[in-house]
């Protein structure tokens, strides 16, 4: 028997946001997965809007691994959030040479909750 | 006569089901190529913490074109299933359902996951019984269980939480950016008598879609429901495979209706 629990959580839930560094200068964060628009279409398919459904359950399991005192870099939740990031980085087509992601957790009212902060890593770092 | 007929149309909705989830993963081969974030290296990080029996089976999905052939096999078989007729094709394509969820982690896409693997069990034990002289009526009784008790226990949860009661809980779910929710929704603009009556609406047909087996015509009527809330859950949240994924189990709760 699986076990069902279809949008039972909403006291706090996990958000992913990069900044890149152009020439020194600490660019503002932004939304690694913003919200995709559904096409009549989607119905059929809908790979991304699927996709991005994944990486917010890793979001979950990366915040699980870490309280098993794991070194982040060791787990596989934590390379995956860092190359998404990475490749949403590059998808800026922007001339940036470093780029830093941190998770925080968000409640209704809004107030946020850091819970991890990336170092910086190199464009082409994977 | 009616648990065949019953029985073909879980065996086809399942064959589209899974040919869906088939289109949409090789549509993503991308992200998990040598280059895509979900890559053999980032994955094999978490080798050493898995139990030393299930290494092999995490192993073998890791490489992108071990994952793409043995992907290929299974929508191959899957959309084949109404037409070959075999308990063990079935079965089969069940296993490696589950075999390609190990490199997701278990699930790609939660609940949907959970009730296809379900609806593929019950479809294998009700071909598997019919083979053997058996009726297909345990595997689909097995199927229709699952899939009320999945409306029964979400509706549980909810009823639980005064937040939902009060249509607090949906509106923040239609605000939250964690969810993909529809730029409609995302906005805040929703009356709140709207999400009021949404909420009390949800919560009260999933905790009463256990009545469906009583009848026939409530069974129609409950399944008919479900359909749309599915599909009103897919244009404003974005979750397209839940629609097929719960179909394919509609068949089987009607048989269940019609049985008692």
């Amino acid at each position: 028997m699986p076990s069902w629990r279809f949008f039972d959580s909403f006291d706090r839930v996990p958000l992913l946001q990069f900044r890149v560094k152009e020439g020194g200068d600490e660019g503002d964060w932004q939304e690694a997965l913003p919200p995709i628009h559904n096409s009549v279409f989607s119905i059929l398919l809908s790979p991304k809007s699927n996709l991005r459904f994944r990486y917010n359950s890793t979001l979950e399991h990366l915040l699980r691994d870490l309280e098993e005192e794991v070194p982040a870099q060791d787990l596989s939740s934590y390379q995956i959030i860092k190359a998404l990031v990475l490749q949403r980085a590059e998808a800026l087509d922007r001339d940036y040479g470093e780029v830093q992601f941190r998770v925080f957790l968000e409640d209704a009212s809004r107030d946020q909750q850091l819970v991890v902060q990336s170092p910086w890593y190199q464009k082409a770092e994977r | 006569m009616i648990e065949e007929v019953a029985f073909k149309w879980t065996e086809l909705f399942l064959a589209v089901s899974l040919l869906q989830k088939t289109i949409e993963m090789f549509l993503l081969r991308n992200e998990f190529s040598c280059e895509g974030p979900w890559s053999e290296k980032n994955l094999l990080k978490d080798l050493s913490r898995l139990p030393a029996w299930y290494r092999g089976l995490y192993r073998a999905v890791l490489p992108q074109k071990n994952y793409l052939l043995l992907l290929s096999l299974h929508g191959l078989l899957a959309v084949s299933m109404p037409f070959l007729s075999s308990g063990w094709i079935n079965l089969f394509v069940a296993v490696t359902f589950f075999v390609l969820l190990q490199r997701w982690r278990g699930a790609f896409n939660g609940g949907s996951d959970a009730i296809t693997f379900a609806a593929l069990l019950g479809c294998s034990m009700a071909r598997l019984s019919v083979e053997f002289g058996g009726s297909y009526k345990i595997g689909l009784f097995y199927i229709a269980v699952i899939a009320i008790m999945s409306y029964f226990l979400a509706g549980l949860v909810k009823a639980k939480e005064q937040r939902w009661w009060a249509g607090k809980a949906l509106g923040l779910f239609l605000k939250s950016r964690y969810f993909n929710s529809h730029r409609f929704f995302r906005s805040g603009t929703l009356p709140r008598v709207l999400l009021i009556a949404a909420s009390w609406g949800v919560i009260l047909f999933e905790l009463l879609f256990p009545l469906s087996v009583l009848a026939p015509p409530l069974a129609i009527f409950f399944c008919g429901l479900a359909l749309l809330f599915h599909i009103t859950n897919w244009w404003v949240f974005g979750l397209n495979r839940f629609v097929l994924s719960w179909l394919a189990t509609y068949p089987s709760i009607l048989l269940l209706a019609f049985s008692v």
